[in-house]
C-alpha cells in the first residue's frame, strides 16, 4: 500500500470532482460539502464510463452515460442500472495536500 | 446458438450468428467489437432488398440507436439529461399519472352493475403517447382530435421501425411510411418551429429558461450535437423516441397486467402484495425478462472478431441477439424459466429483467423511467399498481387481439404485441 499525494485541496472546491491517476489506477476524487474529500474508482461498474465526467449528487456520483449512481461514502450502488459497487479509497488531508492510500495496480482500473 | 451462412458460397463471406445464451449475449453486447447497424437492423445486410433499403432510410439510419463511437457517446450524454432523477419525478407526477386519470376517464364505459369496461391497449397507448409528445416536445395533442391523429401514426410507425419482424412486411412498411408523412408534416415540423420560437423568446428575454421545458426538440432546434444539423437525423431521432416511449411501454404494462392477472388467479393470497412496490417491480421485471423487447431479437454487426467463448463471431458477421430467449435461459433462471414468477430467486450479477433493456453502450435510455431511480418507484410500476387497485380483470365477453408475428419454430419467439386488451375495472370511478 502506498500513500500518494494526488492533488491540492485548494484546487478542488466543494461540490466538484476530478479524475486522477495514482499507483496505476484511475480514481475519481470529490470534495463533498459534509464529508470532505472522498475517492472511488473512476470506472463505472455498469459500463466502461468515467464517473468523474458525470454529476455529483449530494454524496453520490451519477454516471453520465446510463445514470448509475454510487456513494462516495461506501461505494455502494445508489441508483440503477449498476449493481456492482465501486471500490473506495481512504483519503487523508494534511494542510493543502490530499493523499490517497492505494495499492499498486498492475493495470489501470479505468 | 447457431451460425448460419446465409449467402451462397463465393459471394458473401459473412454469416448470421444467432445467440440465445444469456452469459454469451451479455458479453457480446458489451463488446466494443460489436455495433448497431441500420442495415442489419432492417434485415438489409446479408440479403439487401428494396424494402430493407426503404426501412433503413426512412426509419433507422442516423438515430441514437444506430449511432456509433464518439458520436453515440456525445448524443447519449446529451439525451441522458432527459432521464435524470428530477426529470423522472416530473414525468411521473406531472405527466404520466395525471394522463392515466384523464384518459381512463374519457375512455372507460360504465356498465349496468357499476363496473367499467375499457380497452387497455387503447388507453395505455394514449397515456404513453401523451408522455412521448411531452418528452419530444410535440405540440397539438391537447385536443382529442390532435391526439387521435397522433395515435393513428403510433402503431404503423412502430411497425415501420420493426418491419423486419412482421408478416406482410410490405404492407407494414407502406403503412409505416404513410404514418411517417403524417407525423413529420402535421406534428414534427410545426413542433420544431414552435421550439425554435420559444428559444428565440428566451433569447429576447420574453420567456425565462424555467418556463421552457427540457425536451428533444429543443435539443434538435439548438443543434446541441452536430448530428442534429441534418433534418432527417432529427426526424428519425423523434421517431425513435416516439416508438420507444409508446410501443414498448404500452406492451410492458399490458404484458405485466396479463401475467399478474394469471398469477393472482393461481395465488389469490398474493393479491394484497400489489401494495408492495418491490413486488410490483419484480413482476414487471419478470415480464420484461420473458417478453421484452417485444420483438424476437435485436441485431448487431461485428466490426471485429469477437471473443465470445463458444461462439465464433468474425468481423462482418450479423448478430441476432435473442433477448427473450436469453431471458429464459434455464442455466441462469432455472428449469421453470419459461414461467412467470415474480418471486424468482435471481443469481448474483444478473438483472431480474434479463437483457430486456439490452446492455452495453446502447442500453435502453428509458430504463429508469420504467423502474425509477431506486428500481421501484417508476411510472410504469405505479400504473400497474393503480390498475390492480382499480380491480382490473379480463373482459370475459371480448377477445384479446395481437399482431401476427413472422413465423418461428421456436415458441419463445411468439411474443404478443397487443392491439386490443379489453378489461373490466371492478373498483374504479371517474374523477369528477
Amino acid at each position: 500500500m502506498s500513500r500518494v499525494e494526488v492533488l491540492k485541496a485548494s484546487d478542488l472546491p466543494v461540490g466538484e470532482m476530478t479524475k486522477i491517476e495514482a499507483a496505476g489506477r484511475t480514481i475519481c476524487v470529490a470534495h463533498l460539502e459534509e464529508h470532505g474529500f472522498r475517492a472511488i474508482d473512476d470506472r463505472c461498474t455498469h459500463e466502461d464510463e468515467s464517473l468523474s465526467e458525470g454529476y455529483l449528487c449530494d454524496e453520490s456520483v451519477e454516471c453520465p452515460m446510463h445514470s448509475s449512481r454510487f456513494s462516495f461514502l461506501t461505494g455502494e450502488v445508489t441508483g440503477v442500472p449498476a449493481w456492482i459497487p465501486v471500490r473506495t479509497y481512504p483519503v487523508e488531508v494534511e494542510g493543502d495536500s490530499v493523499f490517497l492510500i492505494v495499492e499498486e495496480s498492475k493495470e489501470a482500473s479505468a | 446458438m447457431a451460425s448460419d451462412s446465409s449467402a451462397q458460397a463465393g459471394q458473401c463471406p459473412f454469416s448470421r450468428v444467432e445467440i440465445e445464451k444469456l452469459d454469451v449475449l451479455q458479453k457480446v453486447l458489451r463488446s466494443k467489437a460489436v455495433e448497431e447497424d441500420a442495415n442489419v437492423s432492417a434485415d438489409n445486410y446479408l440479403h439487401p432488398d428494396e424494402l430493407g433499403a426503404i426501412n433503413v432510410k426512412a426509419f433507422q439510419e442516423g438515430n441514437l440507436a444506430m449511432s456509433k463511437g464518439d458520436a453515440h457517446r456525445k448524443r447519449r450524454r446529451l439525451l441522458n439529461q432527459l432521464v435524470r432523477p428530477e426529470q423522472l419525478v416530473h414525468y411521473r407526477e406531472e405527466i404520466i399519472l395525471p394522463a392515466v386519470q384523464r384518459w381512463m376517464g374519457r375512455k372507460a364505459e360504465e356498465n349496468a352493475d357499476g363496473t367499467f369496461s375499457i380497452d387497455l391497449a387503447g388507453v395505455v397507448e394514449l397515456i404513453f403517447l401523451e408522455f412521448a409528445a411531452k418528452i419530444i416536445g410535440i405540440q397539438g395533442v391537447e385536443s382529442e382530435e390532435g391526439m387521435a391523429r397522433l395515435r393513428g401514426c403510433a402503431l404503423p410507425i412502430f411497425g415501420g421501425l420493426s418491419a423486419a419482424h412482421f408478416e406482410n412486411r410490405e404492407e407494414v412498411t407502406n403503412a409505416g411510411l404513410e404514418a411517417r408523412k403524417v407525423f413529420v408534416e402535421e406534428f414534427y415540423k410545426p413542433s420544431l418551429e414552435f421550439a425554435k420560437s420559444q428559444l428565440a423568446r428566451v433569447e429576447a428575454g420574453d420567456l425565462s429558461e424555467d418556463e421552457v421545458p427540457l425536451n428533444l426538440l429543443h435539443m434538435i432546434a439548438t443543434e446541441a450535437v452536430e448530428d442534429y444539423a441534418d433534418e432527417e437525423t432529427g426526424v428519425k431521432e423523434a421517431i425513435l423516441f416516439f416508438v420507444a416511449t409508446t410501443g414498448t411501454s404500452a406492451q410492458a404494462v399490458m404484458s405485466t397486467v396479463d401475467y399478474l392477472i394469471g398469477w393472482f388467479e393461481e395465488h389469490p393470497e398474493d393479491r394484497q402484495r400489489i401494495e408492495d412496490m418491490e413486488f410490483v417491480s419484480n413482476a414487471l421485471q419478470e415480464t420484461l425478462r420473458l417478453r421484452a423487447p417485444f420483438i424476437p431479437y435485436l441485431t448487431r454487426l461485428a466490426v471485429d472478431d469477437v471473443d465470445a467463448d463458444e461462439v465464433d463471431i468474425k468481423a462482418g458477421d450479423e448478430i441476432h441477439a435473442y433477448i427473450a430467449r436469453a431471458g429464459r435461459d434455464s442455466n441462469v433462471f432455472g428449469n421453470d424459466s419459461n414461467q412467470f414468477n415474480p418471486d424468482r430467486a435471481i443469481p448474483e450479477g444478473i438483472n431480474r429483467y434479463g437483457l430486456a433493456f439490452a446492455t452495453g453502450p446502447h442500453q435502453c435510455l428509458g430504463l429508469r423511467t420504467v423502474l425509477g431511480n431506486d428500481g421501484k418507484s417508476g411510472s410504469h410500476l405505479r400504473m400497474v399498481q393503480g390498475l390492480f387497485r382499480a380491480g382490473i380483470r379480463r373482459d370475459p365477453d371480448q377477445q384479446i387481439r395481437t399482431l401476427p408475428l413472422k413465423h418461428s419454430d421456436d415458441p419463445r419467439d411468439q411474443i404478443p404485441t397487443f392491439v386490443s386488451f379489453p378489461v373490466i375495472l371492478d373498483n374504479w370511478s371517474k374523477v369528477a
